[in-house]
């Protein structure tokens, strides 16, 4: 595991954020997003704790500056959605193994799209608590679930494919840069 | 027991992964079903309100058609008595002008009660035929000025009913600035109305307001004297063009205005 004592993993690891800002404040399709990639790469680079926090933080500026508008009640949903898929990339690391790039590829392109909807299932509920306010609550979440299932299935199909075919290529380039840990693939 | 069979010939690792494609699916797939579900209820909902809103279209539809041939009529009968030669002096017609006239009145009093425009219209005509009918000799020229004016009363009360009766199938939006010029302002922004709408019904709407009848200005004859109790000087209003991106003076009477989704219309007291 890499040392947060290292200076260059305290730099890689701030150049990371600030991209993975930029990508997700430029203006992009709806629900296309890459830092559910970053924040689960994040997790298994540098484990569980700055896996979840690097999420966290990103969802955090997200809600100010997104250029879908201040993100409000949803902000700690959105948070505590990325924080988890850090973690999960901090929990995945631990049963990597070696095996063929198209296997990985498979398992990282599932994962992404499990974590999507996991992620997707936690904002939802904060879109139940923060728009359908005044309903009852499993009205309004059964209604924000619905009307976010086109989204929803975007999100997924889009990050299965951001993680089945950049994951890898991701970890190899940064392992040239910051190792941290044996070759995978 | 099953399992460990299974798991010699799939790895658990890949039925891990295939469990949690699995829930994926169906936690998307369930969701579409919910989403499709309340889809559905929404839109049978709005089919519902549009088939109620048909079945009284059409069951007015006798009753108006069937009020307004019966005042056609009885105008055409008196209109073809008055082409036929029968003299200057068409005092006797008067007697059956003022049926007309009460007709009138008995058979469209919700659209009157409705329009203080059309009912300060019905008034005025009202007391011009009492005042001819008064005097010894009515001359063919008054007469005719009668029959015009009951015409196009009758028309536009007609139009009203049936744009009454349409109103409820839809609506428009509208953004009214009641300017005070003293520095205060209010602005009515997406206020809903009926299609055929003018802009002294949406005035009437949104403030409370008093006004003058002037029969003699057309199209359109009201003036409004105050709005909210603001009575300084008198108000004219303006509508916004986007085309040059300004304000155009109205260039008739509020009353004859009918308003257009998504139109900036602005009072300004001067």
């Amino acid at each position: 595991m890499p040392s947060l004592k290292n200076p260059r993993v305290v730099a890689f690891i701030g150049v990371l954020t600030a991209l993975c800002l930029a990508i997700q404040l430029a203006p992009r399709p709806p629900n296309v997003e890459f830092t559910s990639l970053f924040a689960f790469a994040v997790g298994c680079m540098f484990g569980i704790g700055i896996g979840a926090f690097f999420g966290g933080f990103v969802m955090f500026v997200n809600g100010f500056f997104s250029p879908w508008g201040f993100a409000g009640l949803n902000m700690p949903f959105q948070m505590a959605g990325m924080a988890l898929v850090g973690l999960a990339g901090g929990i995945y690391k631990r049963y990597m193994r070696v095996q063929s790039v198209g296997e990985l590829c498979a398992e990282t392109a599932v994962l992404g799209a499990v974590l999507t909807v996991v992620y997707d299932l936690i904002t939802n509920l904060g879109t139940a608590f923060s728009i359908y306010l005044g309903m009852p609550l499993p009205l309004a979440v059964t209604t924000a679930l619905a009307y976010g299932a086109p989204f929803s299935l975007l999100h997924a199909v889009s990050n299965a494919a951001v993680f089945g075919v950049i994951f890898l290529p991701l970890l190899r380039a940064v392992n040239r840069v910051v190792p941290v840990g044996e070759q995978v693939g | 027991m099953w399992f460990r069979w299974e798991s010699k010939l799939v790895e658990k690792r890949t039925l891990t992964l295939i469990a949690l494609t699995a829930v994926t699916w169906a936690l998307i797939a369930t969701s579409f079903a919910a989403y499709y579900y309340l889809e559905h209820a929404r839109l049978q909902g709005q089919f519902d309100e549009k088939q109620g809103l048909l079945g009284a279209l059409s069951s007015n539809y006798a009753a108006l058609t069937a009020k307004s041939s019966f005042i056609a009529r009885d105008y055409n009968t008196l209109f073809g008595e008055y082409q036929w030669p029968t003299g200057e002096n068409c005092s006797p017609l008067m007697s059956e002008y003022q049926a007309l006239l009460a007709n009138l009145r008995a058979n469209y009093s919700l659209a009157l009660g409705n329009s203080p425009d059309l009912n300060e219209t019905y008034n005025s005509l009202l007391n011009e035929t009492q005042a001819l009918a008064n005097e010894n000799a009515v001359t063919r020229e008054e007469f005719k000025e009668l029959l015009d004016q009951f015409y196009k009363l009758f028309t536009n009360l007609v139009i009203n009913e049936w744009d009454g009766l349409l109103a409820g199938t839809s609506v428009i939006h509208v953004n009214l600035l009641i300017n005070y010029s003293n520095g205060a302002e209010t602005w009515f922004n997406e206020t809903a109305v009926s299609p055929d709408a003018t802009l002294f019904d949406v005035t009437r709407q949104v403030a409370n307001i008093t006004y003058s009848y002037l029969s003699s200005m057309e199209p359109g004859h009201i003036f409004l004297s105050s709005i909210n109790g603001h009575a300084t000087g008198y108000w004219v209003w303006s509508y916004w063009d986007e085309t040059s991106a300004q304000w155009v003076f109205g260039p008739v009477g509020c009353d004859a205005w009918t308003l257009k989704d998504n139109g900036v219309y602005e009072w300004v007291s001067s």
